[in-house]
């Protein structure tokens, strides 16, 4: 058991070449919905990160405003979105993850730089930069290639991903542990009373009436503090414990689903504070929904078959722009990817309509992949056959004349 | 028969890994680590430890200290009377106070003091550069905020099954709309 816990830290895990592919596309389109708001901020009063440095050499030079200017920023963002294209095919990694990684960065230096910290993008640029490091250090030791990854370089890019996320919850232990001088658990309790203060904050920002008043469920935790020690305590142990979920697949669900359970009871109780980056990537790198994808279509022995149905599948992906109500009839193409985009936003919801609105959208473009994909894969089985008779008829003919 | 003279064998130099003076069980620790994505974890731990809020690193303070007084600041109009400060710059509560934490603590790191001795005049200093960015901010989104704005710091505990708050004022905006 023990040993199992540990196995992840010591064999890399299998990733099928589907796994991988769609494990890009999901993270791809992820990526983008972390680019879907502009960044309007044009001053840099308190830069951080590389704008620290780069005001170390000007300081009177404003280095990264020119990405408020909205049209700016829409070429910025088509820019990206052309070189994800490459990353989704596997395509050039060792030129395009950096870049990608870079041009991630920048906008968030940026919004991190006017005096106060966000917290829900520094994993998706990490993830990016390690994904960036593994494929260069790849292409250093191994070979230089700019075809799309082989098993070894998909497990890492994998692994790697996973050790940002999970490693974002055990740094903050020891931050938890270090700012409260080792006295966290025993005061966990008044994390109740963060809640009392996010609600009145949620409240005064907007004047939402829905945050006025103080939430039940801290007063309760506040009245029950051993309970309240238990339930944020089980909680530290949890951002603990999630390093195991690190290159072992059964782990790595368990504390995917347990993480989005947390963030979820968080959002709840303090009253609208979502971690929704936290938990997309846990989706794709903890639950590993890429495996749960490909997992059925990688039990397709047919190699013609398999790639039909990935090749189909994908082309429906965008001939739903034709097929769709709401696709090339009312948008252009651009708008339309970005309503795909921003769609995923529905898990931030409890509302019934975002999500009956979430399905009316998202069923059309389902069953197109679905159309494509069964299509592709019978073009596939054709294809295979075609090839394999072929291929027979070759051998008997040479053969006969021997 | 002349005899066939060899050249001298070129003697390779003999490589010794710098790990190679290492105990057996810190070689076995060392190349676990290379191997091993815990090796990127423990590096991604540390930079993240040192370099703290610095995008993309953080070492991921939220509920870090959770103590029974909370202190939370808002932005109110010349009457003490809270306004909407997202609707109208785009800047939340929270960040109004990470906002202040971080000027004042700027600034007393210059003045060689803790953020918590600045005098009056340094706090107003603060307050009135928050004063100018949420201006700068309003203007932007085309909102018009109150003549007069100050930054209020309220303390929220719960004592004796009750909700108590006490405020604080920090800072009163002192240029008048024509100085501005």
């Amino acid at each position: 058991m023990i040993k199992w816990l540990f196995s992840g830290w010591k064999t890399l895990p299998k990733v099928s070449a589907l796994e991988g592919f769609l494990s890009r596309f999901l993270f791809s389109l992820f990526l983008l919905f972390t680019l879907r708001l502009s960044i309007d901020y044009t001053q840099e009063p308190h830069p951080v990160g590389l704008l620290k440095l780069l005001h170390g050499f000007n300081d009177g030079k404003l280095w990264l405003t020119w990405l408020a200017d909205p049209s700016t920023w829409n070429v910025y963002r088509a820019i990206f979105a052309g070189l994800l294209v490459f990353y989704v095919a596997g395509a050039a990694l060792p030129l395009v993850l950096p870049v990608l990684a870079l041009m991630h960065v920048l906008p968030f230096t940026l919004y991190n730089s006017q005096g106060f910290t966000h917290h829900g993008y520094q994993i998706v640029s990490c993830t990016l930069i390690i994904q960036a490091i593994a494929v260069l250090y790849y292409n250093f030791r191994e070979k230089f290639t700019l075809a799309p990854p082989d098993e070894k370089l998909r497990a890492w890019m994998f692994v790697q991903a996973q050790v940002i996320l999970t490693g974002m919850y055990f740094i903050s232990v020891f931050t938890k542990l270090d700012n409260s001088g080792g006295m966290w658990l025993w005061n966990s309790n008044n994390v109740a009373m963060d809640m009392l203060k996010t609600a009145r904050q949620s409240y005064l920002n907007n004047f939402d009436p829905s945050f006025a008043g103080n939430p039940p469920e801290a007063i309760w935790m506040l009245e029950h503090p051993w309970l309240s020690r238990l339930f944020f305590g089980s909680g530290l142990f949890l951002e603990f414990l999630c390093i195991f979920a690190i290159g072992n697949r059964v782990m790595g669900f368990l504390l995917g689903i347990s993480l989005l359970v947390m963030h979820r009871s968080i959002d709840w109780l303090m009253g609208g504070v979502a971690f929704i980056n936290n938990e997309f990537l846990a989706f794709i790198f903890l639950v590993n929904l890429p495996f749960l994808l490909s997992w059925p279509a990688d039990r397709i022995s047919s190699r013609w078959i398999r790639w039909g149905l990935v090749a189909g599948a994908t082309m429906g992906f965008f001939a739903s722009f034709w097929l769709h109500p709401g696709g090339s009839g009312n948008n252009s193409f651009v708008d339309y990817g970005w309503n795909v985009v921003k769609s995923i936003d529905v898990w931030n919801s409890l509302s019934a309509e975002d999500w009956r609105k979430f399905l009316t959208f998202t069923t059309p473009i389902a069953l197109s992949m679905a159309g494509g994909g069964a299509a592709g894969a019978a073009a596939g089985a054709i294809g295979g056959m075609f090839v394999h008779s072929a291929n027979r008829g070759k051998g008997q003919a040479v053969g006969s004349s021997q | 028969m002349p005899s066939v003279v060899q050249p001298p064998a070129i003697q390779e130099p003999i490589r010794v890994s710098p790990m190679a003076h290492l105990p057996p069980l810190a070689k076995k620790v060392w190349g676990f680590l290379k191997r091993s994505p815990i090796g990127a974890l423990l590096i991604y731990t540390a930079l993240s430890l040192i370099l703290k809020e610095n995008y993309p690193f953080s070492n991921y303070p939220m509920y870090s200290n959770p103590s029974a007084e909370r202190p939370y600041y808002t932005v109110a109009d010349g009457n003490g009377q809270p306004i909407p400060v997202q609707k109208l710059t785009g800047i939340t509560c929270p960040k109004i106070g990470k906002i202040y934490r971080k000027k004042a603590e700027e600034l007393a790191k210059k003045h060689d003091i803790k953020a918590k001795d600045l005098p009056p005049a340094m706090v107003q200093q603060v307050c009135d550069e928050m004063f100018v960015q949420l201006r700068h901010e309003a203007k932007g989104k085309n909102q018009v905020l109150p003549e007069q704005l100050q930054i209020i710091k309220s303390y929220i505990s719960y004592k004796d099954s009750k909700v108590v708050e006490e405020v604080e004022l920090i800072g009163k905006e002192t240029l008048t709309p024509q100085a501005r």
